[in-house]
């Protein structure tokens, strides 16, 4: 995982890389994310990942970044 | 990414240079047109320069480079068998990769390339029986690869005229044919080396990791992939065009929002990985870890991928509630 590039706190950024690695790894968090309402989606946040309304706000603009990361090139392994 | 890591050993360095002497002596002695375009490195790359073809170094490392990816397994093999099988399997890859041009219709002039691929096969197999007894066991081998190469390739014109055909044992197989001619090399170095019992398993993890590379580069173009009309597995897994007669229309935003909605891209992410472990499982016995690093940096490479993916999708799901709340 990349450093950090946005000033949150250590707290938050724990919790975000916790939300990402959920998220691929837990089907039930997923398909929550995939397919729930915004309740269940704020609700299985704040459950599964500890992650508050105010807490999702300030991750946000660090898991854009992450989002948005233009280098990982996609070679394949035969190409 | 993507280089070859020659093992630190000055006689596999020196085997190396010396398998890419003789593919420019096999050159010198093709036709002049066909040995300028053996020469070309869009030949075999696809890229749209006149820039020359650099050897078995400018290939992806799995295509020809097997043999110093499982080099503590083989090195026992003296030079001459060695060489000669190294180099009859990479001719005969060499040919495969253009094969698949002439098919895809992406050879630059496909008549030359036509000749060109007969050249490369039928060298390619004389080095083998040079290094191989008609008795020898690989044989059978090739034979079977050979008709697994075959049904794959076959495999994929009936997906590309009918894309009803691409079910997920069709992938299968026309990835694991896709591998085939690279297996060849590897079957004929067990056999030379007296060691048949460790081609299972760098077999198994050559298909395993061949599967894997085509869903990634099945995930990662399928915009370029929908353009070109290119069937794929992975395209045929999104909902609207799922068991679908025909390819869908060149929408990319429908598309694009029908893997958004699924995660699509994340699902067989997942299930690249599954196959990446499965590689690296099939050839843990072995003694490579040339080839372990290698596939370990793809499995790196393609979580990586995932996370931005599973960033992109938290992202896209998350604004609209935030936005909702503070509003």
């Amino acid at each position: 995982m990349a450093a950090k590039e946005t000033p949150s706190s250590r707290e938050h950024w724990d919790k975000l890389i916790r939300l990402i690695e959920l998220a691929k790894k837990s089907r039930t968090l997923s398909n929550t994310m995939r397919h729930g309402k915004p309740s269940e989606v704020v609700a299985a946040l704040r459950d599964q990942v500890g992650l508050s309304g105010e807490e999702v706000a300030m991750i946000l603009d660090d898991l854009e970044l992450i989002a948005d990361r233009g280098s990982v090139k996609w070679w394949s392994p035969l190409g | 990414m993507g280089a070859l890591k020659l093992p630190s050993n000055p006689r596999a360095t020196w085997l190396f240079a010396e398998v890419d002497s003789r593919y420019q002596a096999f050159c010198a002695r093709l036709p002049e047109s066909l040995g300028r375009m053996a020469r070309l490195r869009r030949t075999y790359l696809g890229s749209p320069s006149d820039e020359l073809f650099k050897g078995i170094a400018d290939l992806n490392p799995v295509l020809a480079g097997t043999p110093w990816m499982f080099w503590e397994q083989l090195e026992r093999l003296n030079d001459a068998q060695f060489l000669t099988i190294a180099e009859g399997g990479a001719l005969f890859v060499l040919a495969s990769i253009l094969l698949d041009h002439i098919i895809d219709r992406q050879a630059d002039q496909p008549e030359a390339a036509t000749l060109l691929h007969q050249a490369l096969h039928t060298r390619g197999i004389e080095c083998l029986r040079a290094a191989l007894p008609a008795s020898s066991s690989f044989w059978a081998h090739f034979e079977r690869l050979s008709a697994d190469h075959l049904a794959g390739l076959a495999a994929e014109l009936d997906a590309q005229a009918d894309p009803s055909c691409m079910r997920e044992e069709t992938f299968i197989r026309m990835a694991h044919g896709k591998v085939s001619p690279i297996v060849v090399t590897l079957a004929a170095l067990a056999e030379a080396s007296g060691q048949p019992g460790i081609l299972p398993h760098m077999e198994a993890s050559l298909k395993h990791i061949a599967v894997a590379s085509q869903l990634l580069d099945d995930i990662g173009d399928w915009q370029e992939d929908m353009h070109a009309g290119h069937v794929t597995y992975f395209l045929t897994q999104v909902p609207p065009y799922r068991n679908s007669q025909a390819m869908p229309a060149h929408d990319v935003e429908a598309v694009g929002a029908a893997i958004d909605a699924d995660w699509l891209d994340v699902d067989y992410l997942n299930v690249t990985l599954d196959w990446l472990k499965k590689s690296v499982e099939a050839a843990r016995g072995l003694a490579c870890p040339g080839w372990l690093e290698y596939v370990e940096g793809y499995r790196q490479l393609t979580d990586e991928h995932l996370t931005v993916a599973v960033a992109r999708h938290l992202v896209r799901v998350l604004r609209p509630i935030v936005a909702g709340s503070a509003s």
